[in-house]
């Protein structure tokens, strides 16, 4: 079945386009983590599903649905967790998950009690009396009781401290392992992202620009040093494949997108044959990350290539 | 079973968790026929979606380290290969290698190298 389908979506506000030409297809449960910079269109992506906006343009089918023929019926199917608080202040903890319960009919009452005893939330506290940490893991509770078959989540742990972060993935993963819940996940937090996802999305300027695994992102980016001399660094500077360039020690770092075991025929490529590599060698997920967003955000032209 | 996840290592999970678990396996600390925790009880422990430690089982099982009983679980296997020590020395030696190569980069003495190398020995005196 397909849980997620998107075909060719836009989606303009007043300001310009916050999406444009986005295909995504889901047809089995996964995480998926969803990154990008800030304004790069994670959240619209998010927000066109559950449904809370219409593209602009394309077509959008969420759980074999259009999301928009019978949001309610949708809704019941998936939960949906906002960057921000979009829970009312001043109820008790305890009123809330309630209030969840009768409104979904596959509420699993026992299972958020056993969450909720685990990390302590007291549910007879506002939530506003809450810690920040606890909020959040209260907004998730709230929106996994149902058991949904896609859980949405915007930023779930930004803010908090790496321990409530913790305790955050945690009930994710047990999630997980209970049910084949498709996940699909916004966020900043890389390290978060390696624990939990199978599928890396990355947007910039509102365009997919890498959809695979976190392997086959990182692969493709690689650190090599070049012997002093041996590189006309005004040549490479035209080639889309040069990330970064930077002086090391007497040689020169530059960052490439390809595999180590490709940097020598690349180099090669670039400064003519006989140019030295002293060495190549692949980088944490982490900086592969920021190299290729930083090659796309200094470069919009390239950021639209797929 | 102590295992741990270092996000800077720049190995994917899975290969860190192969890595550790055939140390583990080689140093004596897993014994032949012992049983280890199941994928899904590893990974709410380390906080790791459970694909990511059973694609490591998978490999352990691959290279004849573990093997799984239906029903009743994941176990180091009875009769350990013989280069299971070997590959672990082999893994050793491109970290070396690697560590080396930074090092005669960043200009430092071979005097040095040593030093660096025997502290980092003893840093992990104390597991």
């Amino acid at each position: 079945m397909s849980i997620l389908s998107l075909r060719n979506v836009s989606r303009r506000f007043s300001g310009g386009e916050a999406l444009s030409g986005i295909d995504l297809e889901v047809d089995r449960p996964q995480v998926i983590g969803l990154v990008g910079r800030n304004g790069a269109g994670k959240s619209t992506l998010l927000r066109l599903l559950p449904p809370f906006i219409h593209a602009s343009s394309g077509s959008v089918e969420v759980l074999g649905m259009d999301p928009w023929a019978d949001p309610i019926a949708l809704r019941a199917r998936l939960g949906y967790v906002a960057d921000h608080d979009a829970v009312p202040a001043g109820v008790r903890g305890s009123d809330l998950l309630a209030l969840c319960a009768s409104v979904y009919p596959r509420w699993d009452v026992a299972l958020i009690q056993t969450f909720q005893r685990r990390l302590g939330i007291d549910g007879n506290r506002l939530f506003s009396a809450l810690s920040r940490g606890q909020q959040r893991q209260l907004a998730l509770l709230m929106a996994i009781g149902h058991r949904p078959e896609l859980l949405l989540l915007d930023e779930p742990a930004g803010n908090l401290d790496p321990a409530v972060r913790k305790e955050v993935l945690g009930i994710i993963i047990e999630l997980l392992n209970e049910s084949g819940t498709t996940v699909i996940i916004a966020t900043h937090l890389l390290s978060d992202l390696e624990r939990l996802a199978e599928r890396l999305v990355i947007l910039s300027h509102g365009r997919k620009v890498h959809d695979g695994s976190i392997e086959d992102m990182t692969r493709q980016v690689c650190r090599v040093e070049v012997a002093p001399g041996a590189i006309d660094l005004g040549r490479l500077a035209h080639s889309p494949l040069l990330l970064a360039q930077e002086p090391h020690g007497l040689g020169t770092v530059i960052i490439l997108a390809c595999s180590p075991s490709e940097a020598g025929a690349v180099v090669a490529g670039l400064a003519g044959p006989g140019t030295v590599v002293l060495d190549a060698q692949g980088m944490t997920f982490e900086d592969a990350f920021i190299y290729r967003t930083r090659a796309l955000a200094a470069d919009p032209v390239a950021a639209g290539r797929p | 079973m102590l295992l741990t996840i270092n996000p800077n290592l720049g190995d994917p999970i899975y290969l860190q968790l192969v890595r550790q678990i055939q140390e583990a396996i080689a140093s004596g600390r897993l014994t032949a026929g012992e049983r280890v925790p199941s994928h899904r009880d590893l990974a709410v422990q380390l906080t790791v979606n459970s694909l990511t430690v059973k694609r490591a089982f998978d490999e352990l099982e691959r290279l004849g380290l573990l093997t799984t009983r239906r029903g009743l679980g994941t176990f180091v296997v009875e009769t350990l290969p013989a280069d299971v020590r070997h590959d672990v020395r082999t893994a050793i030696i491109n970290d070396l290698g690697r560590a080396a190569s930074a090092a005669r980069n960043g200009g430092l003495a071979r005097g040095e190298w040593t030093t660096l190398a025997d502290h980092a020995w003893k840093d992990k005196d104390t597991p």
